[in-house]
């Protein structure tokens, strides 16, 4: 008789073999309908100078989040037009408008006939850029929280709790850290925001768990961000070539005799040639580099998401998401927007292929969720907390 | 794969042998015998694919039906055609489509027949105060408009000219009229009753009653408080924008027309109802307004790009109907100022500040 070895990664890999893998599958038939639908959208869209907007959305996502299904059953989409045009027609009322006359306000006010600029307004006008970035941060949250609230499987709803002013607080005080950091502690303030949103996320009774940290995330970062300071250097170079003709004229001891001017033509030749060259160089460097820092992040965060016993795993090549961003680029722009919906059916498909589920979803443990799902909009002042 | 339920409660899956009568939809689960009537069925129209069937319950709203067998699909079609025929509701988006256009054809027209009046009202009634805080000072205009010209004689009889307008204006708060070095040919109204005629204006002019209609003019957009009028105008329009448009710091091709548009109607509707103004000026004072007439002549396709731009995309008004308006409503028959006073006049930046 032989017995297996007791180590645990023995126990860990028959058990790895025995988890439950749920199938993900994106249904792609019927593209014409969906372009049709899409054109359609734009015509009413155009019409109506863009007020269809609410209502187009709805009706896009009620076309696409179906085609994805879980184990068999296809997602639904709850959500209606008119519910967002409600909410947006209470915030633009109870926010937008007050905003909209305060900053017409402040700016005319900010030159002052004595003094120039005035540091009253000015300062007003700083915290009029800083209420901008709160409400457009709690405004992206409530969209997030919507969604996932009008998000059906099964009968079974998703909900996201929290606060919207709390969420766009935090992004105020993690993006100021960021910024004083000159940039650097970026990817830790996209986790810590993504966890403010995951952690705050159900489905049915269960909360999703994030434990994600920015461990692997600063290499790719670091690197954007020094291509990303070379391509604003590049445009120093001319002033480069000066300072070289300093040290030459430095060491050789002839300080006094040395031109430490730029002329025009130097000026000229020098931006046009090098400094061109080099900023188109190292600006595409820095896009490619900050893509590579959206694949290592979304690969990392997806994978530390549980769900009760079940975990998430995206596993796709940086090749395949380059493939499928300039492939969905090139589709979009080459037909004018007409053909998006090409591009929407490619990242479904995308997504299904490589996203995967993995362990127990413990089904009959998992209950649909008591709370009123009420008729907030993504942008019921509600939602804010306020009302 | 076949028929199955949800119930709502937990994402299990029921599977189930529909039975399909005239009444309703039956069906047995682990947890007993469920009878849906056909009129407490919603179709959930977008479930894929779209030859199965998906149903919630009126009162159970979370639960689900599903109808995967094509007998089964059939049997609802005979039993209950409302269920698989979508009639009305395909046309549901064309009438909300329709409703908002209405809606948005109803907004532009009030911003732009009811706007314009009301603001003016509004303009009218806010405190002198309001505006003479933005009145700028002319040394903080140099770097954009020149220095002032202080030529003393010459600036004496522009103040003399300005006061006959100002007396007829009968204005009651201060009005200032100076001419700057700036070459081009132009006159301009800021806030707080200030009036700067530029250099190119007064070499250009062939007549003292050019130059008296176009202080007229520059009068009458002070007296109409243009100024603030057009600081409201732009609240309305910029909120306008924001509820059709959204408010995501992008500007859409669709809102920048909505917004120049709209802004360029408003400013021709000022600048015609400053041409009445000076108008009434002249004639009250006798002066001839062929003067005028003949500059607006001139500026035809001079700068103001009238040659080149249909109606709707200037600022001001066609050259051709000012100076047909003038003509034909003027009454005067003298001329502003002496032919001596108007030679030295025309000397008035010999001398800068």
């Amino acid at each position: 008789m032989t017995f297996e070895s007791s180590g645990a990664g023995s126990i860990g890999q028959a058990g790895e073999k025995e988890l439950a893998t749920h199938k993900l599958s994106f249904d792609t038939t019927g593209a014409g309908g969906l372009i049709g639908l899409h054109i359609v959208n734009l015509i009413f869209m155009a019409l109506t100078l863009l007020v269809y907007r609410f209502w187009a959305l709805t009706r896009i996502r009620r076309a696409v989040w179906p085609r994805m299904r879980l184990d068999g059953s296809p997602l639904e989409y709850t959500g209606s037009g008119l519910e967002i045009f409600i909410g947006f027609l209470k915030v633009f009322v109870l926010i937008l408008l007050p905003y909209l006359f305060a900053s017409n306000w402040i700016n005319s006010n900010l030159i002052d006939r004595e003094l120039g600029l005035n540091p009253t307004f000015m300062a007003l006008s700083l915290l009029l850029g800083i209420g901008a970035v709160f409400l457009l941060s709690a405004a992206r949250f409530l969209a997030y929280r919507y969604r996932v609230n009008r998000t059906q499987w099964r009968g079974i709803r998703g909900s996201v709790g929290g606060a919207a002013y709390l969420y766009g607080l935090r992004v105020l005080f993690y993006y100021f850290l960021t910024v004083i950091s000159l940039g650097i502690l970026k990817p830790w303030a996209d986790i810590r925001l993504l966890q403010y949103r995951i952690e705050n996320t159900k489905f049915g009774g269960r909360t999703l768990a994030f434990d994600a940290t920015a461990r692997g995330l600063w290499l790719p970062y670091v690197v954007f961000l020094a291509l990303y300071l070379c391509f604003l250097g590049s445009f120093f170079v001319p002033y480069l070539t000066l300072f070289g003709d300093f040290l030459v004229a430095l060491f050789s001891g002839n300080l006094n005799g040395a031109n430490l001017e730029l002329n025009d033509e130097d000026l000229k030749s020098a931006a046009i040639g090098t400094s061109f060259g080099l900023a188109l160089v190292f600006v595409l460097g820095a896009g490619l580099a900050y893509l590579n820092y959206l694949v290592v992040f979304w690969k990392n965060v997806v994978g530390k998401i549980r769900f009760g016993r079940a975990r998430f795993s995206f596993q796709p090549t940086r090749w395949q998401i380059f493939c499928l961003f300039l492939g969905n680029a090139l589709i979009v722009q080459l037909t004018f927007w007409l053909l998006l919906p090409i591009a929407w059916l490619r990242k479904g498909k995308f997504l299904a292929k490589h996203l995967v589920i993995v362990g127990d979803l413990d089904e009959n443990e998992l209950v649909q969720a008591e709370f009123d799902t009420g008729t907030t909009g993504e942008g019921f002042l509600g939602d804010f907390d306020l009302a | 794969m076949g028929s199955h339920f949800f119930d709502g409660a937990t994402p299990k899956r029921h599977d189930i042998e529909p039975d399909i009568g005239p009444e309703g939809i039956a069906f047995e689960t682990e947890r007993g015998a469920l009878a849906w009537r056909h009129e407490d069925l919603i179709r959930l129209w977008d479930y894929r694919p779209q030859e199965h069937l998906a149903f919630t319950h009126r009162r159970h709203q979370d639960s689900r039906l599903i109808i995967e067998e094509a007998w089964a699909v059939e049997a609802i079609g005979r039993q209950a055609p409302q269920l698989l025929e979508r009639g009305r509701e395909r046309w549901r988006h064309t009438g909300i489509a329709a409703g908002l256009s209405l809606g948005v054809l109803t907004l532009i027209a009030g911003l732009y027949f009811f706007v314009p009046p009301v603001t003016d009202r509004l303009a009218r009634a806010m405190p002198w105060s309001f505006e003479a805080v933005d009145r700028p000072e002319l040394d903080k205009l140099a770097l954009m408009i020149g220095k002032r010209c202080a030529a003393e004689e010459p600036n004496r009889i522009l103040r003399g000219l300005v006061e006959d307008l100002l007396k007829t204006a009968a204005f009651p708060h201060p009005i200032t009229v100076d001419v700057t070095s700036s070459k081009m040919v132009n006159a301009l109204t800021f806030a707080g009753g200030r009036i700067v005629l530029l250099r190119g204006l007064i070499d250009k002019a062939r007549s003292p009653n050019e130059l008296a209609a176009v202080i007229g003019h520059e009068i009458g957009h002070v007296v109409h408080r243009d100024h603030t009028e057009r600081w409201m105008r732009e609240n309305a329009l910029s909120a306008a924008s924001v509820l059709l448009f959204g408010f995501d710091g992008t500007n859409t091709i669709g809102q920048t027309v909505f917004e120049t548009g709209l802004s360029l109607s408003y400013s021709r509707g000022s600048e015609q109802d400053a041409d009445r103004y000076a108008l009434r000026l002249l004639n009250r004072l006798d002066l001839d307004p062929a003067g005028g007439a003949e500059f607006f002549e001139r500026m035809r396709g001079k700068g103001d790009l009238s040659g080149l731009l249909p109606g709707y995309l200037s600022t001001h008004p066609d050259s051709d109907g000012r100076a047909v308006f003038f003509r034909e409503q003027g009454t005067g028959t003298k001329q502003a100022l002496s032919p001596e006073d108007w030679l030295i006049l025309k000397r008035i930046c010999d001398k800068t500040d």
